[in-house]
């Protein structure tokens, strides 16, 4: 008996932060238990079917590479895909699919099922047992569990609350396609308050009613076909399900005069809660905007059911004026609602109280992931879930913490932007966030990450060598692009975007040479015509210069070289100087420091780090300030001094 | 790595300036004064105040009263004080302000006073505008413009300081900042929500309005750079050179004009070796006044390189004047002479000819004689003032004529008054600024036009202060409806 409670690392919650850091952590070797109320909903797709976007599909491609699941979830569950933002370059490039949500939450349960380690116990979490400070134990309804590490994942449950018009009642979510509500956390959120001393804040999200498909006119509707579908795992095929189509409509000057004559209907949380700015309710948006029309877009929830997600129709009014609403807009006339879109508002815990592992700082062991952090999204919690389990099961087996910083991907800038600004509203990714946003593509996700979570043990071997092959088929690549080299006169007659400028045509006659790769650097360019050129004008046929699965990140690079070099110039010189000393009678003063912000002066002060790399772990201080501070301190002291001090250190 | 940065910490607690000090400082400068400003803040200011004002009534905030200050007994003086709660107050904190008699023994004993009252430490150099700063209550510039204006040594310098401390910078590259900030989301909104968007923004319709919204800025970046040499000349003084053949008389002109001997005269060709500088206050303008080597071509190693600094303080110079010497008739054939300075292929510029040792011409004949000579080998209308050196208002022509140049040049009317780029910090920033815009415009692809802005954010963020994500989030939120 004693045998079954006993483990390294407890993860509280079966939603996506909760699945993969349960993952994770057993990945890395620790005896896990992932504890939820309910085995069916491990998996769920609580708010919209979809995966991925701008930034967001970035996430889920760095927690793939990480090992995690929901890359591979998608690519079982994905049955509508689309690239957003394919006309412009890479970086920004955001793959995004709608997922057959039993199918998704199918696989999930299935890929969780396949981790030896992991063992998943349907209960409910009560408390985590400290000793002192410290985590010993998670008491469930049942039993107890032991374990030196607990992660929690519970999402919207923190004293959760659920507004329908005004009406209320305590619960984390509602369970779909039924009236069962699932009850809130608030053992916890009294744990995490009041014994830990935790500051904690509401916010607010809310999900729209879902329609019958059957009562939906979708000839006045525009069609949304799917894409071909693309794979969001480096490390298995794509999905190979029926593709389905999504529709858009919109609303009109007479669903806004609804919303305006209902606006009291809605309860307080509803009307000013801190919800997600980019994914504003009704409400908001025709109270904030004056325009006669916002978009909906109709998206089945899968292959085998009617039930339609109205994704842009969020708006907790009372059901009958929800019926209203729907009824107003083109398309959705007869169109009837299968469960009232609601409002959540729940606890969340201010992330400054967290490390760059997601640890509670004020109790080792503990680490949060997901919502509870202040996120909003299904692949912000599924990042944090990573980097919260892994550290939590490398904390307890005694081994070195694992952090990603913001150069290594947007899931350390993720974590770099809760734990050291916090947040005041729910927190979402955009590529905006990330300043190395060119180097941190979608592409290259598994060559950035696959080698680091293999040192620690998040992925296998077989992961480690299929990332190795695709680093050397795009070192290649980049190395033949390099050295096919004609003049620029002559790959301008067989490009079909030469540029007709004068400038570029009196270099080109002046009989300037390029190189296939400076070709790809130029606007518009692309790789197929540029290696067509290249075989064109090559004695010897070059066949495929770039393998097949090294071509867009060979492209990228390409394309966005010369600042790729200057992120790479600025970053190593600081790097190769991390070690470096400052100066201890450093002024730490806004005269002489003016592009550091008072914050940062001021931590700086109150730590007065000795090097370079000691400030950098100082939450709050910026790569940039360090650059800067860098700067600063070489431009200040003549180098011999220097030396001289980092020799006697 | 933790138990280095905890034993820093400790290393260092004892200068460490935690805010929670009430710090106290002689604010106005020492020495004998009709009356010497004490200040205090922090949140035990009042409290010194009441313990050195015992049984008296505390002044209402922002009005002045006379108190007798006292200490153990003692009177230390009877002085004008002054309160400010915070957060109205030049730190934000409590504030006070002891408006003592002026002499020695008065401010020290006020100063060991306050000493001795728990939990109140002298201010370290500077303290008090940093936490001015830390507050909130003054920007970056503002800092500057208040250093600039404890140095300030002439008229302008103290105008243009209290102009800039006053905000007239923060103010101007505020306003570039929320519009790169501006321009920056709404590039990043065709990026983030460009296929979310309701009606989907299309990349290149949305890049054509920015364009033009970055060329506007990038304009006034341009302006600014074009009075930029004005508003550093006026903060860091006006370089004036005296330039010429050995044995010109140049040093002399220079010790006449400083009134004093600042360097070494003799009549011995080639004494003065290094450069030299005299400072002079014209027409409000710091002028920084060089004397430098004579310059010719046969000149021994110390001699030369006396020559090479002359060349590089005329290269630097915002004002050359050559010194000839009138009874000796010569241009030499070095750089400066007028054939050189025609050919325009390099920096030595040639701005006024002085015609010294006038004294040594016999008769206006001989004067008008060599005057011609002298206009006919300039080839230019360039001015020519004639000075001597054994008269005391001998070089009166030569300050005139220099101060005519910096008016003529600095007080123009199509300047706009408001400074812009005061250091060269500033220019530096405002350069890199304007040629990450340039760069920003030349891109056809929305993410590399974004990472141009970003560049170009990060130099006014250098300028006034980190611009953060979230600004730019905000503005993008304030502006665009996201619909999904």
């Amino acid at each position: 008996m004693i045998g079954h409670k006993e483990f390294d690392v407890v993860v509280i919650g079966g939603g996506h932060a909760g699945c993969e850091a349960a993952a994770a952590a057993a990945r890395v070797g620790a005896r896990t238990a992932l504890v939820t109320q309910r085995k069916d909903t491990i998996g769920e797709m609580s708010c919209n079917p979809s995966i991925g976007g701008i930034g967001k599909g970035h996430l889920v491609r760095e927690v793939d590479a990480l090992g995690g699941l929901m890359g591979l979830a998608i690519d079982r569950g994905g049955i509508h895909f689309r690239m957003l933002n394919r006309r412009k370059g890479q970086a920004v490039w955001g793959p995004r699919a709608q997922a057959d949500r039993d199918l998704y939450k199918a696989a999930i349960f299935e890929l969780v099922g396949e981790i030896p380690n992991l063992e998943i116990i349907e209960d409910s979490a009560l408390d985590v047992e400290l000793e002192g400070s410290v985590v010993r134990g998670v008491r469930l309804g049942r039993e107890t569990l032991t374990c030196s590490a607990a992660v929690i994942t519970t999402g919207t449950f923190l004293r959760g609350r659920c507004y329908v018009g005004h009406e209320s009642y305590e619960a984390g979510r509602h369970v779909r396609n039924s009236e069962i509500v699932e009850p809130p956390s608030n053992a916890l959120a009294k744990l995490l308050e009041e014994t830990l001393g935790l500051p904690l804040a509401r916010l607010k999200t809310g999900t729209p009613p879902r329609l019958d498909g059957r009562t939906i006119d979708w000839d006045r509707c525009v069609v949304q076909p799917s894409e071909e579908p693309f794979a969001f795992s480096s490390y298995g095929p794509p999905a190979s399900n029926p593709l389905i189509r999504c529709h858009r409509t919109a609303t009109n000057p007479r669903t806004h005069e609804i919303v305006v004559a209902n606006a009291h209907t809605l309860a307080a949380p509803s009307t000013t809660g801190v919800g997600p700015r980019y994914c504003p309710s009704l409400y908001k948006k025709v109270e904030r905007f004056d325009r006669p029309s916002h978009g909906v877009w109709l998206e089945p929830e899968g292959l085998g059911t009617h039930v339609v997600y109205p994704n842009g129709l969020s708006g907790a009014f009372p059901l009958e004026v929800q019926r209203q609403i729907v009824a107003s807009i083109r398309g959705l006339e007869r169109a009837e609602i299968l469960q009232a879109g609601y409002d959540v508002e729940y606890d969340f815990v201010d992330p400054r109280s967290l490390d760059h592992c997601l640890g509670v700082r004020a109790a080792p062991g503990l680490y949060l992931a997901g919502q509870i952090c202040g996120t909003t999204g299904y692949e912000e919690a599924a990042a944090l879930g990573v980097i919260a389990g892994a550290n939590a099961g490398l904390s307890a087996l005694g081994r070195d913490r694992f952090v990603l910083s913001r150069r290594d991907g947007y899931a350390g800038v993720l974590v770099d932007d809760l734990v050291s600004r916090g947040t005041r509203e729910p927190y979402r990714m955009f590529t905006s966030r990330a300043e190395y946003r060119l180097s941190l593509r979608a592409d290259n996700a598994d060559l950035r990450l696959t080698p680091r979570a293999f040192e620690v043990g998040l992925v296998g071997d077989d992961r480690a060598e299929a990332c190795a092959r695709r680093q050397r088929c795009v070192d290649d690549g980049l190395r033949r692009l390099d050295r096919l080299r004609f003049r620029a006169a002559d790959w301008y007659r067989h490009v079909p975007f030469a540029p007709d400028d004068d400038r570029t045509g009196k270099k080109a006659a002046r009989g300037v040479v390029k190189s296939a790769a400076e070709m790809l650097a130029m606007p518009n360019a692309d790789l197929a015509s540029v290696e067509r050129a290249a075989n064109t004008l090559s004695d010897d046929d070059q066949g495929g210069v770039v393998a097949a699965e090294a071509r867009d990140t060979v492209a990228a690079v390409c394309k966005y070289r010369a600042y790729l070099d200057r992120f790479d110039k600025e970053f190593d010189v600081y790097r190769r100087n991390e070690q470096l000393f400052l100066p201890p009678d450093l002024d730490y003063d806004p005269k002489a420091l003016p592009a550091l912000s008072a914050e940062e002066l001021e931590k700086l002060r109150a730590h007065r780090p000795k090097t370079f790399a000691d400030a950098s772990n100082i939450a709050g201080i910026t790569p940039a300030s360090l650059v800067y501070l860098y700067n600063h301190v070489v431009t200040r002291t003549p180098p011999r001094r220097r030396r001289k001090q980092h020799h006697n250190g | 790595m933790g138990a280095v940065r905890r034993a820093w910490r400790m290393s260092s607690s004892s200068s460490l300036s935690s805010s929670s000090d009430t710090i106290f400082a002689l604010s106005s400068g020492r020495g004998v004064a009709g009356v010497a400003v004490v200040r205090i803040s922090g949140p035990g200011a009042v409290g010194a105040l009441e313990a050195l004002t015992p049984g008296c009534r505390l002044p209402a905030t922002r009005y002045a009263a006379v108190r007798r200050l006292r200490h153990q007994e003692r009177v230390l003086d009877e002085a004008l004080v002054l309160r400010f709660a915070g957060p109205a107050s030049f730190t934000g904190e409590d504030v006070v302000e002891l408006h003592c008699h002026g002499g020695p023994a008065t401010v020290d004993g006020v100063l060991s006073a306050l000493s001795q009252l728990p939990r109140l430490r002298p201010a370290e150099r500077g303290e008090f505008t940093r936490r001015a700063f830390a507050a909130g209550k003054l920007g970056v510039t503002q800092v500057e413009g208040l250093a600039d204006l404890l140095a300030a040594s002439t008229s302008r310098q103290r105008d243009q300081a209290l102009r800039v401390m006053d905000g007239a910078l923060e103010r101007e590259y505020g306003a570039w900042r929320s519009e790169l900030a501006g321009i920056r989301a709404a590039a990043e909104a065709a990026i983030d929500f460009g296929d979310e968007m309701e009606g989907e923004v299309d990349a290149a319709a949305t890049l054509g309005p920015l364009e033009a919204r970055a060329r506007r800025l990038r304009r006034a970046l341009a302006r600014a750079l074009g009075v930029a040499d004005r508003c550093q000349a006026v903060r860091d003084g006006a370089r004036v050179v005296l330039a010429g053949p050995p044995n010109a008389g140049k040093s002399s002109l220079v010790n006449l004009l400083a009134a004093r001997p600042a360097a070494i005269v003799s009549d011995v060709a080639g004494t003065t070796r290094d450069v030299l500088e005299v400072r002079l206050n014209l027409a409000g303008f710091e002028v920084k006044l060089y004397d430098t080597a004579g310059i010719r071509d046969a000149a021994d190693g110390l001699e030369a390189e006396g020559i090479r600094r002359a060349r590089e303080a005329c290269d630097a110079a915002h004002l050359v004047c050559y010194v000839i010497d009138a009874g000796n008739y010569y241009w030499g054939t070095d750089f400066l002479s007028p054939q050189n300075n025609n050919n325009n292929n390099n920096n030595n510029k040639l701005d006024l000819v002085v015609l010294n040792k006038v004294d040594l011409i016999e008769d206006n004949d001989a004067m008008s004689t060599i005057l011609s000579r002298l206009r006919t080998d300039l080839g230019t209308d360039l001015p020519i003032v004639t000075t001597t050196a054994i008269q005391p208002d001998g070089a009166d022509a030569l300050l005139a004529a220099i101060e005519t140049h910096l008016v003529d040049r600095w007080d123009a009317a199509d300047h706009d008054d408001a400074p812009t780029v005061v250091r060269e910090r500033h220019r530096r920033h405002v350069q890199a600024c304007l040629d990450a815009l340039d760069s920003a415009l030349l891109q056809s692809e929305p993410e590399l036009f974004a990472e141009d802005l970003r560049l170009a954010t990060l130099e006014i963020g250098k300028l006034v202060g980190a611009i953060d994500v979230e600004d730019v989030l905000d503005s993008l939120f304030r502006d665009f409806c996201i619909g999904k």
